[in-house]
């Protein structure tokens, strides 16, 4: 052949080459625009990285689905062996492959929280693991920005796995001392998206990523709204989280400020004295305003069977009676069921008993007085209880919802059987007088500890020697030392 | 195809007969005693060690038949001829080559028949009346599987015919008859019309004469009780067939040798420098794998996430196996690459006529090819191990300079994070160090204080550890020494004798776990020497009490033992005198370092105290792992530590020798530092997951013996320790991680020398292409498969084999349940039946790649020993070297050279 042909040839198809390359190019911006307006491009849907796209890339198209199966097993292999190092290893491989498939995310998430945490015996280790278990998640949303459900999920375990387990004293006060500040502060949605500063608590850090999902969920970008036309997904990305008329989703901001500010007034973190006076006065206007303000008492929920297709407000509730009466029927059905359902009344004005004056003075007596009891100096408990009490039953003569519901007595009755123990401790007889004494009696057989109080939850022959242990803790490394040993 | 299914049908027998030996069966001669349901398992699968007087065979029955001067020729021809008994349960300490020869011996017979049965198809013309025989029995042999498969799932109810004689014996016997007479009349063809036939008549002859020998020998061993009496004929075919490939292995042995002996090395080393060249310059692979190497490598922080802060030590685990996975991976898919096109490419392209017509032997072609690969992968396998060594040590390096640098920073804002990753960096530079642990042997006593073979199972998935209760008697008793009664053989003794089995029947094996007294000692401590004494002390009674028993019997012999310990019992003095004289340096130096401390004069302290430690051994240190199951938060509040005790427990040392060299100063017998007791307690918290370590004063160690007790028990009530043999040892002593990376990639290059011999023997008879494919999937197998091979071939899988397993796949069905017997289930059933004892045998093919690999050892911070590298190089040479022969058979009798 014609040398010449044959590099004419190869020239022509270089061309050719070009020439298509060039073509495809407004065929791809096209394309990057009807992935934006149907929001199906990647990027849309979070933060890609490398590792990611190079792992994907290595590992193209179906092959993915296969080694996240394999890997998966092996996970679970790693986590049945109780080797969590390579479990964590294994999963942060499969949300590189997968990094949208929320279901792994959450399930992982929870996992590396809850049940790897329990399996380590220093309460310092636990934390560790819860922390990574949210770590895990914020990836998670991180990666997937439209989705309320990892937000929900996030904040829940700020919540409730530091917040209620049973190491609670202890993981509020490692929250506390985490000098990981990024993992102390959150995207304060309410402001413009700027970051938070940095809580000590973690009652704060949930507060923030709740409210981030329920600000998702009321944006609606997490029901791609903007959609021209409908899509018909093979694999759904389902949504647990904020659906209509979802009350708890919504309650969760209340509660978490509500928890902020119970147990800022108490010493619910190991050795960190407990808050009172505007501090606390603080916390519960902010439980109030978020009880009653329109993230949840002002926010519109369905009364479903309303003529008009009328919506309903919790805070409705605590009308006037005369008020309330003005409703239509429809609406003060729902208002009514929607309220009680929550247990709104209590919460609202427990709120707004709490940060009265008496409240606030009741409950540093309170602790006070404890911990008098508890150090054994029972004249100054008796009078730090008496007058709490005092103060107590003028402030809850004003409350009524919050005085006659059952979490409020059993607390009183609580604190009123202190009394009476000081009181026997220090020989006295119980004054006739002494308020809310039926409730006391009522719950005299009903003593529980308090287990997000150290007060209550370590014995008072133990509270040294625990705090002295947790401050210096315990090392792997041991030395044989001349008083071990024996004949 | 006759000679796979032939194969096939050996082994179905093979596995019909280890289906009658189940440890259950009440006919089973090996049986002593009914044992409990609980302990049936341990009991039966020690039931055949009983020993008679060869020390190796099971219990006899009463009455024996033969005469005894054939029983021990007898047992020999029955553990070399029955493929059954290949374990090392007779104690026989080359038990692990003879399986190894017996699984080469069936393969040659494997082999020399389809060699036999490929040279007459091809010179046949079409096909032969006889052929329709092979497959009229093949056809048989199918139906005959089917009709027992329908049986058994209950889609027919009863197949027996006449007598005992069932539809699918008859049609199996009558299947493998016809097989067995197309295979007779093909070799005996062959044999006529070869060349030198009165040779090949005499070795056909030899050979039947090796089978008839097999049922001679089953038939006697049946008698004698070593064999089951239930099917003489399977045994005797399986035992036949054993000898039958021992007589043809001899002589591809002998002709193995005859032409290793004519081998020159010249000849081998220009072929491997053609083959090096050819691979390095004509290929280039080299220059593929290092950039294939340096691009992963540069990217290994995209695909590896470092572990978190407070897991630290984790890294080395991570990166360490990466490193090593990537590197096997790349090395042998460079051999699966190179070598199939290489030697196949030749023969097609009729190059290797330029090789094979000069004075080269064959042999020396395939290994030159061999050498020549393996030097490309030596110089990649170093360079390889250079580059990820040093990166490695950066890697690590860095990681600990960061951390220690942040505890630095945070030491007194984050008291508690600063000593979480003291505990880190301490992890990590144990990990990055290769550790020798002695191991102990584990025992445990009971909460009322019984011995027992296991603890508590307090329900975990994976029984790995079993747990000791807290607050009770119960204890995990770790024993080092020499010749340690096994603790399960101890238990069954003890749980035979309470039912009146005389313990002295009951066979107890014995374990070594001694401690290395001067490795851990040094050579001229006062721990060294006082051990020295200590022994010799030993001896000196020993002598004597041997003295004293033999006074009656023997008094010449009597008395050159007195002779001897008075002897011993002279050089005492000079020792006693030795230590005595060092350990008054020791007080003096203390005494003065005493002093010095009180004066304020610190250095000098602190230079007379290093003094003195140097007359010292060094302290043992101890590490464990366990792990604590909790049955409350904590007895009275949440937050408290679970604690240990550690008893460390010297039984050997002699009082009385002690007294001998106590110091005179009266005053220096409290100090602890120089007279140690026998005995240590330590009490500590119990930290999971992480590796606890403690140390004591070598001193405990002296007049030991090697022999040690460490008795573990939990201290805090209610809760329960969980540990395992593993989890507790003495670190004997840290060595460098170089050393230990670079057995690890030793390793790796004898995963590659067998992987390359399976190439040469593969591309030796197969087109590239195939030769590709088959060299990545023997690979592939071996790496990631050898582990489901060897489930088949222990019969250990639920749910059936390959294909009933994808009925219950795709009918959603679990591993457990009966599948009702449609004919899609009876056709599953049946092709299970015959391709799972294919793959079972597999097992003994393909290569064990991860028993190669010393990765994990490296990761996790353990020093490879030389006794397991060479046991290793031992396995790798074990599959190299029968596949590089075949690979020089197959090579001869191709006519490359025609």
């Amino acid at each position: 052949m014609n040398p010449r042909a044959s590099q004419y040839r190869k020239l022509l198809y270089a061309a050719l080459i070009l020439a298509i390359f060039v073509a495809m190019i407004p065929y791809s911006i096209y394309l990057d625009g009807v992935k934006a307006e149907y929001d199906l491009g990647e990027a849309q849907l979070g933060q890609v990285d490398a590792g990611d796209f190079m792992l994907n890339l290595a590992l193209i198209g179906g092959f993915r689905g296969m080694a996240v199966n394999q890997l998966w097993m092996q996970a679970r292999d790693h986590q049945i062996a109780q080797d969590y190092d390579q479990l964590d290893a294994k999963v942060d491989l499969i949300t590189k492959l997968q990094p949208h498939y929320l279901t792994v995310w959450t399930y992982q998430g929870w996992n590396l929280a809850y049940n790897v945490s329990v399996e380590w015996d220093d309460v310092k280790d636990k934390y560790d693991w819860i922390k990574r278990g949210i770590k895990f998640l914020q990836k998670g949303v991180s990666k997937n920005r439209t989705t309320p459900d990892l937000m929900w999920d996030t904040a829940w375990t700020y919540y409730h796995k530091i917040g209620y387990a049973d190491e609670a004293i202890f993981l509020r006060r490692l929250f506390h001392d985490d000098i990981d500040e990024d993992f102390r502060r959150y995207v304060d949605v309410r402001a413009d998206n700027v970051l938070s500063p940095a809580y000590d608590d973690n009652f704060r850090l949930a507060f923030g990523w709740f409210v981030r999902s329920q600000h998702l969920v009321d944006s609606g970008l997490n029901q791609k709204t903007d959609l021209k036309a409908k899509i018909d997904f093979v694999d759904p990305p389902e949504q647990h989280k904020g659906k209509p008329g979802d009350l708890a989703f919504h309650s969760m901001p209340s509660h978490s400020l509500t928890k902020y500010a119970i147990y800022l007034e108490k010493e619910s973190k190991l050795g960190i004295r407990p808050q009172f006076g505007e501090v606390a006065r603080l916390a519960w206007q902010n439980a109030l305003n978020e009880w009653q303000g329109p993230g949840f008492g002002r926010r519109e929920f369905d009364a479903f069977n309303d003529p008009q297709g009328n919506k309903v407000y919790l805070d409705d509730y605590t009308l006037p009676p005369e008020e309330f009466a003005k409703l239509p029927e429809t609406r003060r059905y729902w208002t009514d069921r929607w309220a009680t359902q929550m247990n709104y009344p209590y919460w609202k004005q427990r709120a707004q008993a709490e940060m009265e004056d008496e409240g606030l003075k009741a409950r540093e007596l309170f602790y006070k007085g404890r911990k008098a009891l508890k150090e054994g100096d029972f004249v100054a408990s008796i009078e730090a209880y008496a007058a709490g009490l005092a103060l107590w039953k003028e402030l809850l003569d004003r409350f009524d919802s919050f005085r006659e519901d059952t979490i409020n007595q059993q607390d009183t009755g609580q604190i009123v059987n202190y009394y009476i123990r000081a009181l026997k401790q220090d020989g006295r007889e119980i004054p006739a007088d002494t308020p809310f004494l039926e409730l006391g009696q009522r719950y005299a057989n009903e003593r529980v500890r308090d287990p997000f109080d150290a007060l209550e939850e370590i014995p008072d022959s133990l509270y040294q020697s625990i705090q002295e242990r947790f401050r210096r803790g315990t090392s792997a490394n041991a030395s044989a030392s001349a008083e071990d040993t024996l004949e | 195809m006759s000679a796979p299914q032939a194969a096939l049908s050996l082994w179905m027998g093979f596995w019909c007969l280890l289906a009658q030996v189940s440890p259950t069966d009440p006919s089973s001669p090996t049986r002593l005693v009914e044992p409990e349901p609980a302990q049936a398992a341990t009991a039966t699968a020690t039931a055949e060690v009983a020993p008679n007087q060869t020390g190796f065979a099971p219990v006899l029955p009463e009455s024996t038949p033969i005469p005894q001067w054939m029983i021990v020729p007898l047992q020999w021809m029955i553990v070399w001829g029955d493929p059954n008994q290949t374990d090392s349960t007779y104690g026989i300490w080359f038990a692990h080559t003879m399986t190894w020869i017996k699984v080469l011996a069936w393969l040659s017979v494997l082999a020399w028949i389809v060699g036999r049965v490929a040279d007459s198809v091809r010179q046949r013309r079409g096909v032969e009346w006889i052929d329709y025989g092979l497959i009229a029995g093949l056809i048989l042999g199918l139906a005959s599987i089917f009709v027992q498969t329908s049986f058994e799932t209950g889609a027919i109810e009863r197949q027996t015919l006449v007598g005992g004689l069932t539809a699918s014996s008859l049609l199996g016997g009558l299947g493998i008859g016809l097989i067995g007479l197309w295979v007779e009349f093909t070799l005996w063809t062959t044999a006529l019309r070869a060349s030198e036939r009165g040779w090949a008549i005499f070795s056909l002859i030899v050979l039947h004469l090796a089978l008839g020998l097999g049922f001679v020998v089953a038939f006697l061993g049946s008698r004698l009780g070593y064999l089951l009496p239930i099917d003489i004929i399977p045994q005797g075919f399986r035992v036949g067939v054993t000898y039958m490939g021992l007589m043809l292995f001899v002589g591809v042995v002998l002709r193995v040798l005859d032409e290793v002996f004519r081998i020159r090395l010249a000849r081998v080393t220009a072929i491997a420098g053609l083959t090096f060249r050819e691979a390095a310059r004509v290929m280039r692979a080299p220059y593929v794998l290092v950039a294939v190497f340096l691009v992963v490598l540069a990217f290994t922080h995209y695909f590896i996430q470092p572990p978190e802060e407070l897991r630290a030590a984790e890294l080395t685990r991570r990166y360490v196996t990466a490193i090593m996975v990537l590197v096997t991976f790349l090395v042998c898919m460079m051999v699966c690459i190179v070598l199939p096109l290489s030697l196949p490419r030749d023969i097609e392209n009729q190059t290797v006529y330029t090789v094979v017509t000069k004075p080269v032997r064959r042999l020396e072609i395939i290994w030159g090819r061999v050498a020549g690969v393996m030097a490309v992968v030596t110089l990649v396998i170093l360079f390889f191990g250079i580059v990820s060594g040093v990166y490695l040590n950066r890697v690590v390096s860095n990681a600990i300079d960061r951390t220690e640098r942040e505890i630095a920073t945070i030491q007194d804002t984050d008291p508690f994070k600063a000593e979480k990753l003291r505990d880190q960096v301490d992890e990590l530079k144990v990990r990055s160090s290769a550790r020798v642990p002695i191991k102990g042997s584990l025992r445990f006593t009971d909460s009322r204080g019984n011995k027992q073979v296991r603890g508590i199972d307090v329900g975990q998935e994976q029984e790995k550890r079993s747990h000791i209760e807290g607050a009770t008697d119960a204890k995990a008793i770790w024993v080092f020494g020499d010749k340690l009664n096994d603790p399960i053989d101890e238990f069954r003794r003890d749980l035979l004798a309470k039912r009146g089995i005389d313990p002295a029947r009951v066979p107890v094996r014995t374990i070594s776990r001694p401690i290395p007294m001067n490795a851990l000692l040094g050579g001229n401590t006062i721990e060294a020497l006082e051990d020295r004494f200590y022994n010799q002390v030993r001896e000196i009674n020993q002598l004597e009490q041997q003295s004293r028993d033999r006074a009656a019997t023997n008094p010449t012999e009597a008395n050159r033992l007195r002779e001897r310990a008075n002897r011993l019992r002279g050089e005492l003095d000079a020792l006693i005198r030795q230590i005595k004289a060092i350990k008054a340096q020791d007080h003096e130096l203390l005494t003065k370092a005493a002093q010095a401390e009180a004066a304020g004069d610190l250095a000098a302290a602190d230079r007379l105290y290093n003094e003195s430690a140097r007359l010292h051994a060094p302290n043992l240190t101890f590490e464990s792992t366990f792990i604590i199951y909790r049955t409350t938060k904590g007895l009275s509040s949440v937050g408290e530590a679970v604690l240990a005790t550690f008893d460390i427990i010297n039984p050997n040392r002699d009082p009385d020798a002690q007294a001998m060299i106590e110091p005179d100063d009266p005053s220096a017998k409290l100090r602890d530092r120089e007279r140690v007791r026998p005995q240590q307690r330590l009490t500590l918290p119990i930290l999971e997951y992480y590796t606890n370590d403690f140390e004591v004063p070598a001193g405990l160690l002296v007049g030991s013996g090697g022999n040690l007790i460490v008795e573990v028990m939990c201290v805090t009530p209610s809760q329960y320790l969980g540990v395992s043999e593993s989890d507790l040892y003495i670190v004997q002593s840290r060595g460098g991680f170089t050393e230990n990376f670079a057995k690890a990639l030793f390793g790796i290059w004898l995963q590659a020398l067998v992987i390359t011999c399976v190439a040469v023997c593969v591309s030796s008879f197969l087109k590239w292409r195939v030769a590709l494919l088959a060299t990545v999937g023997f690979f592939l197998a071996g790496y990631l498969g050898f582990g489901v091979l060897t489930l088949f071939f222990e019969q250990n899988y639920l749910g059936g084999g390959p294909f009933e397993s994808l009925v219950r796949l795709l009918t959603h069905q679990n591993q457990i349940s009966d599948l009702a017997a449609t004919p899609g289930v009876l056709t599953a059933k049946s092709l299970d039946a015959v391709f799972t004892p294919i793959l079972a045998t597999m097992a003994f093919v393909i290569p064990n790649f991860p028993a190669l690999s010393t990765a994990d050892l490296v990761a996790e911070g353990y020093a490879i020993g030389w006794d397991q590298l060479l046991l290793n190089t031992g396995l790798a040479l074990a599959y190299a070297l029968p596949f590089s022969i075949l690979a020089y058979f197959i090579f001869n009798k191709r006519e490359v050279a025609a």
